[in-house]
């Protein structure tokens, strides 16, 4: 697997940076705040190398995709094995795409309506773009899917990237989650009343909001099986992947937390593991009011036992939440998790919330055996996915 | 595909109207529906939904602040809830494809930000920015919480939701899964189309005919009930069409302007037959993805090594000729239409006005409305960036 967050833009160094508590967030560089209520954002601060550049289709979504998948491909040892393969899936999962050189294109005319030109890089632009990118990296002929469900996309994607495995359909899958900074979700977000002005508090009573932020992350996905007869390192096992919609609200999650504990469950019942045997939850944790209070309500009605309720935590505080990126940076997160033995904190947090009446592991990460971890990613459109991930030790369920 | 997948109710709305019924009348009729697009796209031909309103076709409040794309997939929805007022909500899933995501709403807010102060933005305008949210409108209006998924692959999302969707009773995540796609006219990707020569300068611009100069722009939402054959015969519902094959693969990146080559769509159609354990002579009719774009040579090649020439290669119609492109909702239109041909056993002729490209290879497209029992029907799906998808429908009494 390979990240590029705003804290770490590789393994080691993103780890480190969920121990230290380094904060993500700086004032925003990208476009001009001054007249916004709020001036804070993750951004990342990149190089792409030369090598790439002609396999870059798009824009800064599409760099950030590629910079992980080339971090991923090499870790797992994979490219040999990926090169030119028709039986490789790529299955990319975004919010906005690759909206940012329109963006940046539009702040110089402000004044008037989107030229033709300006529109261009929008329309050449499409959703699917950073998937064909991908694939042009490595020629590859198999399947390439863009499933853009918004903040669980990078769930999503690596949901489906292990089913379409799992079901013999491809030999390996490519799964991306990768978002770009966008100027357009800043100020809509800030519209919805979502955003913090400086930090991003999971949790923690009276937590403003969520802090926008950017990043990828790329896993390949194999079966044990062909992953030890090349004689790969295995970082962990997608074991079940859950799913439900709420049907309620556009942009706001389900107040009881129906659908959310219905993905959880859902995953729990598809790897066959009872409930008690999660060890650790890796949060949406979004740091809104309303998505923590409904998070928390979720974790109670799966796990009702107060002496048997695991851990949560979200890392969201340090990184912002990178959307279409976010499922898949934070299920990489987990999977560290599992590997390290240790949960990373819910930083940032300062006084307890009766309304989040959860361990939220605040300020100092833990060591623990980790053996089964659930990572819940939630959306627009009530989209929700709950990933459970167990520790290569463990083996699958 | 392990299950015995049959589509049990279709939704339509395109240019032709609301229905499969219109649906197959326009493409009989072989009248284009493309028109000059008018004062905001000088120079542009669309077949889209004159006058469209949801609330014509769905007697709901909170229709109106909705994208066209979400009302487009609301209305397509509505005929299918009536068949579903009894089914746990539960038990209903949402897959949509769309290939532009509600691009428009994005030109559209970024407008909104640059000329009203920020506490002025809408954010219902905001929401319809991200691609998911049609589906999510959907999943909200009908209540159906199964799960959503979205499926984006230009020209060949919709079909690829139905892939998706397979896949997804396959993994008996729901036992019914409403799937299709949708996708609006979009002025500001039109446009650009049209700067990059690829939009038809006059019309008709007919797919696979000597004189295609480029696409005419479309509009619409197609949506497919599919249940396991045993689901629906315990609901008493008699299957409109088995969907007995799924398929599709990409160039490997493409550029983003041609589709795929000939011999990746051929490779699609061999995996698909080969998968529904068909010959290619058991296939009565292929519904085409031709656009009317220089990509149609690609799929007339790969057609003509599959299938031949002559009276025992399958008709061939091409809706598109028709309805323009619609993106995410083509290829469920497409699919659509085939059922509708099995339902009639009349297959449209080719659009007037067509003219045969000699430098095609020849395929069986007919001049008149031909009357054929159409038992199994392939429907083609392609997008700019190199994927080909194709499924394979059957006949009720062909399942």
């Amino acid at each position: 697997m390979g990240v590029i967050t705003p804290i770490g833009q590789d393994l080691d160094s993103f780890w480190s940076a969920l121990q230290t508590g380094k904060q993500g967030a700086a004032p925003v560089r990208s476009f001009d705040t001054s007249d916004l209520k709020t001036h804070v954002g993750c951004e990342v601060d990149y190089e792409l190398p030369e090598a790439l550049r002609p396999h870059v289709l798009g824009g800064r979504c599409t760099e950030l995709a590629l910079l992980s998948v080339i971090q991923a491909v090499e870790q797992a040892g994979a490219e040999a094995q990926l090169r030119g393969a028709a039986d490789v899936a790529v299955v990319v999962g975004t919010t906005m795409g690759d909206v940012a050189t329109f963006e940046q294109d539009r702040l110089a005319h402000r004044e008037r309506q989107a030229s033709v030109q300006e529109l261009s890089s929008l329309a050449h632009r499409p959703l699917d773009v950073m998937g064909r990118s991908v694939a042009s990296l490595y020629g590859l002929t198999g399947p390439v899917m863009t499933v853009p469900n918004a903040c669980a996309a990078g769930a999503y994607a690596l949901g489906r990237a292990a089913s379409m495995v799992s079901r013999g359909q491809v030999r390996m899958a490519l799964a991306v989650g990768c978002e770009g900074f966008s100027r357009l979700a800043f100020l809509g977000f800030q519209r919805l009343g979502a955003m913090s002005a400086d930090r991003c508090r999971p949790f923690s009573r009276n937590r403003p909001g969520l802090l926008l932020g950017e990043g990828a992350a790329a896993l390949v996905v194999e079966t044990e099986e062909t992953a030890r007869r090349r004689g790969a390192s295995i970082r962990g096992f997608v074991d079940g992947f859950g799913l439900s919609c709420d049907a309620f609200h556009i942009t706001g999650p389900h107040p009881e937390g129906h659908g959310a504990a219905r993905a959880m469950q859902d995953a729990l019942t598809r790897a066959g593991i009872a409930p008690e045997k999660i060890d650790y939850i890796n949060a949406h944790g979004t740091g809104t009011p309303l998505n923590d209070k409904m998070e928390s309500l979720a974790l109670r009605r799966v796990f009702p036992d107060d002496a048997s309720r695991p851990p949560l935590s979200s890392i969201k505080a340090l990184t912002g939440h990178m959307m279409g990126a976010a499922g898949a940076v934070e299920a990489a997160a987990s999977l560290l998790a599992l590997e390290h033995g240790v949960i990373p904190p819910t930083w940032n947090w300062e006084e307890a919330d009766p309304d989040c009446d959860v361990d939220c592991v605040p300020n100092e990460p833990r060591a623990a055996e980790l053996r089964h971890v659930l990572s819940n990613s939630y959306a627009f459109g009530g989209n929700n996915a709950s990933l459970l991930l167990s520790s290569p030790t463990t083996g699958p369920s | 595909m392990t299950g015995h997948w049959v589509i049990s109710a279709t939704g339509v709305i395109s240019a032709a109207g609301a229905g499969g019924e219109a649906l197959h009348q326009a493409l009989c009729a072989a009248a284009p529906l493309a028109r000059p697009a008018g004062d905001d796209a000088p120079g542009l031909f669309t077949a889209s939904l004159q006058d469209f309103k949801a609330k014509d076709y769905i007697q709901r409040r909170g229709l109106r602040d909705l994208s066209r794309t979400s009302q487009l997939a609301c209305v397509a929805a509505f005929p299918l809830s009536r068949g579903l007022e009894n089914a746990d909500p539960v038990d209903v899933g949402v897959v949509l494809g769309t290939g532009w995501g509600c691009l428009e709403s994005v030109v559209d807010f970024e407008w909104e930000t640059c000329s009203l102060k920020p506490r002025f933005l809408n954010p219902l305008l905001f929401a319809e920015t991200v691609p998911n949210v049609p589906a999510g409108q959907i999943s909200i209006f009908f209540g159906w919480s199964g799960f959503s998924l979205t499926v984006s692959c230009s020209g060949a999302s919709g079909l690829e939701a139905l892939r998706d969707a397979v896949e997804l009773l396959e993994e008996q995540r729901s036992p019914m899964v409403v799937a299709g796609g949708a996708d609006a006219i979009n002025v500001p990707a039109l446009r650009v189309l049209q700067s990059d020569g690829k939009m038809a300068s006059t019309a008709p611009s007919l797919p696979m005919g000597r004189d295609r100069n480029g696409i005419v722009g479309g509009e619409g939402a197609c949506l497919l009930l599919l249940e396991s054959a045993d689901h629906a015969h315990g609901r008493g519902v008699q299957p409109l069409a088995r969907l007995r094959a799924t398929a599709g693969r990409s160039d490997g990146g493409g550029d983003g302007q041609t589709g795929p080559r000939s011999a990746n769509i051929a490779n699609v159609l061999r995996e698909l037959l080969e998968q529904a354990e068909l010959k290619a002579s058991d296939v009565d009719l292929v519904a085409s993805s031709a656009d009317a774009s220089p990509a149609d040579g690609e799929e007339a090649l790969a057609l003509h090594e599959i299938f031949g020439e002559g009276a025992d290669a399958p008709l061939v119609m091409t809706p598109k000729g028709i309805l323009g492109e619609s993106w995410g909702a083509s290829g469920p239109l497409a699919a659509a239409a085939a059922i509708e041909c099995m339902r009639t056993g009349q297959v449209p002729p080719r659009p007037q006005g067509f003219v045969t490209d000699p430098h095609l290879p020849p395929l069986r497209l007919p001049s008149e409305t031909t009357n054929a029992q159409v038992r199994n029907a392939v429907v083609l799906a392609r997008s700019a960036g190199g994927q080909a998808s194709a499924v394979l429908l059957s006949s009720p009494g062909a399942c």
